[in-house]
């Protein structure tokens, strides 16, 4: 990596670590929950990564095959990451195993809603190539 | 799939480097090739075999298929 680029990794590091430190600190000292604080770490945090990863805060620039190959795959591996970890939060969250005992109906739907988004999509797209 | 990418490009005396360059792709792209990791689209096939100076056959060898010499 080019210094440059090393130094923009590095800031973008050290402001995903002032958010998340501060984010972190409020809840602590005076429990209080910032949920700005959480997105804006998030954000954060990802800007970092792509910057180390692309060269590009939000994951743009020039790639090759390979990269795109990459970005395909990590993408679907993600999409499977995020479903299980949305229903691990629900079901931690709740106390419950029993799905007619949780009462928290917006991120059940969420769960839901994410077995049902891919095949939806795939039976969308794959129209593009069916003549 | 298996390739002798690396043969060809040896005795072509070509660096990673300079064939990612010719097939306008990155060297990580030739070495996770190489050592298939990655198997590449048919227009890099091509662009391969044609800057190697050999056929497709010769180049990339089908599973469990016989080299042909």
């Amino acid at each position: 990596m080019s210094r440059t680029r090393n130094m923009i990794a590095v800031i973008a590091f050290l402001a995903f670590a002032v958010i998340a430190g501060f984010t972190i600190y409020k809840y602590v000292r005076y429990g209080i929950v910032e949920g700005g604080g959480i997105f804006a770490s998030s954000l954060a945090v990802s800007y970092f990564l792509n910057w180390v990863k692309w060269g590009d805060h939000e994951g743009g620039g020039e790639k090759d095959e390979l990269d795109r190959h990459i970005e395909t795959q990590s993408a679907k591996i993600g999409y499977f990451l995020l479903m299980i970890l949305a229903a691990l939060i629900l079901f931690i969250s709740e106390g419950v195993t029993n799905l007619n005992d949780i009462q928290n109906y917006p991120l059940l739907l969420v769960v839901s809603l994410s077995f049902v988004i891919l095949p939806i999509t795939e039976l969308i797209y794959s129209r593009k190539f069916k003549s | 799939m298996k390739n002798r990418i690396k043969e060809f490009r040896e005795k072509n005396e070509l660096s990673q480097g300079k064939l990612a360059e010719l097939c306008q792709v990155s060297r990580q792209t030739i070495n996770a090739i190489e050592n298939d990791k990655y198997d590449p689209s048919l227009k890099l096939a091509f662009d391969l075999a044609r800057q190697l100076g050999v056929k497709m056959e010769e180049l990339f060898l089908p599973e469990g298929g016989r080299q042909n010499e």
